[in-house]
This record gives structure tokens, sequence and C-alpha cells, in this order.
């Protein structure tokens, strides 16, 4: 039986989220199909990691005082010798050694490449978007930049830093002046909506700003779009992306925000997401398969894999369509797109793990390190072992350095 | 919408034209409390709910805040978004803050309504003080072995037993000691706003003798009961609560 760690929580706005992406519907499928020993892995607001198998059930982080509880539990380590093992130190210590990882973080420290990172170092496979693909998907003005280079369509917008709103809020109004109200201020690297204000005159643009810096230090700013429809297409799969069904989420009003993705559900166990889309979308055959190619070039440009859910938006009057984001831990993995779409949850988990697997023996057989005699060749003090005397004779030993060498 | 006040950032909800309404919900509570009343108020009144901060969609206080925070706070965000309330509404623990803001004038109405508001209780803020010394002799004694290993079942069963929302408060547990520690009777008698006091007959957290007591309290008060509710009277009957402060304002 193969060892398991679901990561989830985080230093995030959206650590909520993550903790029931987590459960419904990764760790109740796993430990359905009883082909692993799942560890929960924790990851608490303060970036403490905690592990235990009670943390499989969702109903623990339901109970009021479960941070108080955790507090006075062992906190893990995590050793990266031979692969990563989960660690509890001390005298009693104990460790255990996974064999693949299952990201479930939403935004800051963990969908935002920063847990690929980690886990790239620890030499594990993992499921999900590698580390590149998803620090550009974290940046909405990165991603912005990327795929409009290649050509894909995305809305006016400007963007500046903290800094510069603090120092030339002149010049940063300059720029926002040449856009048409309505207006959508976002925190350039959180997900869920969160902090987003559609600012529909002038007199509001204040307080968005406000609201958006105090989310985040880089801040983008967008128009609207006239005869709106908004569609999102979650995305699998590696070098050949399979499309689900392309979904109209309904309950936006103002704006979709936090509590419309999240809160409006209210249907039991049913994860995020779970209600008041149509799916498939009811915007005709044809936009449909606009979008659904222009989604799967998006998810190739941005070099994802594993999982990804791209957002757009249409003027069902002109049918042009933008791509708004890219989101690479789509919550709940969008599993009721997927059922929806003939993929069970088993399948969906069980299918990303596979990848996950496939994609990190594929990196096995790419040459990351080079053997190369340019240390030898370097100036200062040599031990002469292994690649013969070196000498003023073969390198610039006293005054080159390795600018010389090049 | 967001709007961010003293460094945090506040949900708040803004509908409808006419005369400013502002209301502040109970504790464990958020602005969605009022939906329904507000769906009554909305076509004749402007109407702005705030979820307080660590309810709802607001973020929590930095620090352990006193009940003159909460206040400090809201007149804050009044003062953010230009808002000068005709009455001003305070459920429960949003009636603390509004028995408290009102009297000290840190806070200023034409009107205000107190909904089976908290703060008056004699009784209870006796037990509170109760509750404030076993906390504390509590958060002692489990601290030391063997107590320390049945630190949380003692806890939970102490306070299960008080009835006590300290518990469920979570990481606001100091602030809520902090809140429910004031007797507001010496502020309740220095209101001289023109004051609706609504209560359910049937309020089970803040029994009506309570209200009663602020209806003494309070010079010149009105006083309705309504027949059959409980503490959440605003949504229980949001039509006769709207109606009742329709016509206690217009």
């Amino acid at each position: 039986m193969k060892t398991i760690a679901v990561i989830f929580g985080g230093r995030s706005v959206e650590h909520d989220v993550s903790i029931i992406t987590a459960h419904i519907p990764i760790i109740e499928t796993l430990i359905a199909s009883q082909k692993f020993d799942v560890w929960p892995v924790y990851i608490a607001k303060d970036g403490s990691w905690y592990s235990g198998k009670k943390m499989n059930e969702l109903a623990f982080f339901k109970q009021p005082d479960f941070e108080e509880q955790l507090a006075r539990e062992k906190k893990i380590q995590l050793s990266f010798d031979k692969g990563l093992s989960l660690v509890w130190p001390g005298l009693m210590s104990k460790s255990v050694h996974i064999d693949v990882v299952f990201p479930s973080m939403h935004g800051t420290f963990g969908e935002d490449g920063s847990l690929m990172g980690l886990l790239r170092m620890a030499g594990v496979p993992f499921v999900g978007c590698d580390m590149t693909a998803s620090a550009v998907a974290m940046d909405k003005v990165l991603t912005k930049q990327v795929l409009a280079q290649e050509g894909i369509p995305v809305v006016p917008s400007a963007w500046f830093t903290k800094r510069e709103w603090l120092d030339e809020s002149a010049q940063v109004r300059g720029r926002i002046s040449k856009l048409k109200l309505p207006l959508f201020v976002k925190p350039a690297h959180l997900g869920s909506s969160i902090g987003i204000t559609k600012v529909k005159k002038q007199s509001e643009l204040q307080n968005a700003l406000e609201v958006a810096i105090h989310y985040d230090d880089k801040i983008l700013v967008e128009e609207g779009v006239e005869n709106l429809i908004e569609v999102t297409l979650p995305i699998m799969g590696d070098d050949i992306p399979r499309a689900a069904l392309v979904e109209r989420p309904l309950n936006r009003a103002e704006l979709f925000d936090f509590n419309g993705k999240y809160m409006s559900g209210g249907k039991k166990g049913g994860g995020a997401n779970s209600a008041y889309s149509v799916i498939p979308a009811d915007i005709g055959e044809k936009l449909t398969r606009h979008v659904i190619e222009m989604g799967k070039k998006v998810y190739r440009i941005l070099g994802c894999s594993g999982i990804a859910r791209v957002d757009f938006l249409i003027n069902s009057i002109t049918k042009k369509v933008y791509v708004i984001e890219v989101n690479t831990m789509p919550g709940s993995l969008y599993h009721h797109n997927w059922k929806k779409d003939g993929v069970s949850n088993m399948e969906l988990v069980l299918g990303l793990i596979k990848m996950a697997e496939d994609r990190f023996n594929a990196q096995k057989s790419t040459n990351y390190t080079f053997r190369s005699d340019i240390l030898n060749k370097v100036g200062g003090p040599s031990t002469g072992a292994d690649h013969g005397p070196v000498g003023p004779s073969t390198g610039p030993a006293t005054t080159g350095g390795p600018k010389a060498l090049l | 919408m967001h709007c961010i006040v003293d460094g945090l950032a506040v949900e708040y909800e803004d509908i409808g034209t006419g005369k400013t309404v502002v209301m502040l919900h109970g504790w464990k509570n958020n602005l969605h409390t009022f939906d329904a009343v507000t769906l009554q108020l909305s076509n004749s009144f402007r109407v702005i709910r705030i979820d307080l901060p660590g309810f709802g969609g607001s973020e929590p206080p930095p620090a352990d805040w006193k009940l003159d925070d909460y206040v400090g706070f809201v007149k804050d965000f009044l003062a953010k978004l230009d808002i000068r309330p005709d009455i001003l509404v305070g459920h429960s623990f949003g009636g603390r803050i509004t028995i408290k803001g009102i009297a000290t004038k840190v806070l200023t109405a034409k009107n205000i309504v107190l909904i089976s508001s908290a703060g008056v209780a004699r009784r209870k803020t006796f037990k509170n003080s109760i509750l404030a010394v076993l906390a504390k002799i509590g958060r002692v004694v489990t601290a030391i072995p063997p107590a320390s290993l049945w630190k949380q079942e003692i806890r939970r069963k102490l306070y299960e037993a008080i009835g006590s929302d300290y518990f469920r408060a979570g990481a606001l547990s100091q602030t809520f000691l902090n809140i429910i520690k004031e007797d507001l009777g010496s502020f309740a008698k220095d209101i001289s706003v023109p004051t609706l006091i609504i209560w359910g007959d049937e309020d089970d957290t803040t029994p009506i003798h309570e209200g009663k007591r602020l209806h003494q309290l309070i010079r010149g008060s009105k006083f309705q009961v309504i027949k059959g509710s409980g503490h959440f009277v605003h949504q229980e009957e949001p039509s006769k609560v709207a109606g009742i402060i329709r016509e206690f304002v217009l």
C-alpha cells in the first residue's frame, strides 16, 4: 500500500477552502479506494505543520477549539533524505516515508508554487501543476502578460505595486484613468475573488484600491466586459489536456465573491462550488467549442499539468471571448463538473495521482546535472586531486575568475 | 462589499435610499441576521449593515478587544463612509455597542432601536463575573499535571455546565470575557435620544425582564413586546419588527 500525504491549510486567505478541498473529494476518495495509507498534513495559519490520522475527518476542523487542540500536539518536521518523510521529533520520535503528495492548497504559500518547489527539492512525486505554472498562474498580471504575448485575448488593464501607489499615486491614477468604467480592482495574487471590488463610478475607486492593497502588494485594475457571460472550464492532463464541461456560474450578482463561490451552496457534502451553475453552459455549440479550444491552448501555454481551471469572460453580443485567469488548484477539484462529464471522484483522484507519478518518472530521464572542470579552472587554492595539477599554466589562476573562463 | 477600517478588512452591505439605518448584529452572528428586516425597510430607508470584527466576512481584532474598542470601531466605520445614522439598531451584543456608544456620545444617532439587547442583566453580570474568575482559575489549574492531561475535557464540561458562549468563542474568548463583564445599567440611564426597545416574550438568552429593566433605565423609551418570539425576534417576525421601527421613526 502506497503512502500518500494530502497537504492543506496554509498561510492563505483561502485556508478554510483548502481544508474542504482536501477532504471533499480528495481524502474521502483516497480512503474509499483502500489503496493508500493516507496522512493528512495540515499547515496552520501561523505556518506550523501538523499531521495525525484524526485530521482525515473534516469534522475535526469544525470543532471551535481545534486550533487549541493542535497547539498541544507535536509539530512535524520534513526530511528530504531519500525522498520525503514526515518526522515527529523528540524522545518517542517517529517518521513516515511518503510515496506521493497530493497538494490541496489554495492561494499563497501553497498553490503559488512555493509548495511545489519544496516537493521538487524533496524529490517526491506530487499531484497537479508544477512550480512554474503555479507561480505564473498565481500572479494575475504575469498570467495576462504571458497569454497576451501568445495572442490570447485579455481585457485592457493597468497594474502597479503598493510602493508605486504610495510614491506615485498621480501617475498610477493616470494609468487607471485610461480604462473604461466599470473597473475591477484585484489583488494580483489572491484567489476566490477575495479583495476584488467592482468600481462603477470614480468615487468608488479609492476604497477599492485600499481594499486590494490591504491584501497584496501588486494590484491589477481591469475593464469590465459588456453584456457579460462568465464561464469556467476545468481541464486535466499533461501533454494531451482533457477538458471537462464548460460551466456557467449563475450566482454572480455584482461580483462572484468568496461567499458566492463557496458559501452559497449549502448542499451537504458537495464541497466548494456545488450549486448554482449551468453545466454545460448554455452558450451554444460554436462558442463552447471556441472556449474549449482556447482553454486547452492556455493550459499548454502556461505549462499546466495534472489539473487546472481557466476562467473566461464573454461578450454575449459580439461573442468575443477573453481569458481572465487560471486557477491551478480548482476548489474541490471541480469534481461536480467532472462527475457530469462522466468522471467519478475515484477516476479523478486516482487519475491525478497516476499523472503525478508518470510526470515524476519522466523527469527522472531528464539530466539536471552536468560534469565540468570549472571549479578547477577558477582562481584560488586547489587540492590538486582528481583533475590533476591546476596552476598558472592551465588557467587564469591569479587574475582571471569566472568571467575570464567564459 | 468591503472597506478598510482601523487596518481591518470589513464587510458591509449598503442598500436602499432614504433615512439612514445602521444595524449592528449580535455575538457569533453576522450582518445577514438582518436580511429579512432589511428587505422590509430598504424600500424607504438606506440600510447599512456591518460585520463586526471577528464575525462574518470581517477580519478579527488584532488583540483582545473591550466593548469600547468595538464602539470606537463603529465610530471609525461611520466616519470612513461618511455616514450620519438617523437610526442606530443593535441586536444583543450590537445593543451593547449601541448603549455604550450613544451614552458616551462616541456614537451619534437621531433614534436608537435596541432588539433583545444584552448588557443590563444584573444576575447575568454576577454570573459572568464568576465565569471570568472560573476561566482564570481553570487556566491555572489545568496547566498543572495531571489536570493538564484532561484540560480540554475539564474546560468543555465546565463551560457546557455554565451554558457559556465562552468556549465557543475560540480566538475571541478573552474579548468575550471583556465584554460580558460590563453592566451597562448606568450608561443606559445616560441615553437621551428617542429609544425603541423590541423584545420577544419567549427570549431565553436575554429574558424579557432584562428588556423591562432597560425600558425603566432609558427615559422616555418605548417598549414593544412581540408575543411568541425568542431572542432572534427580528428574524422570526421581520414584518412586525420592520413595521414597529417604521412607525417609530417616520
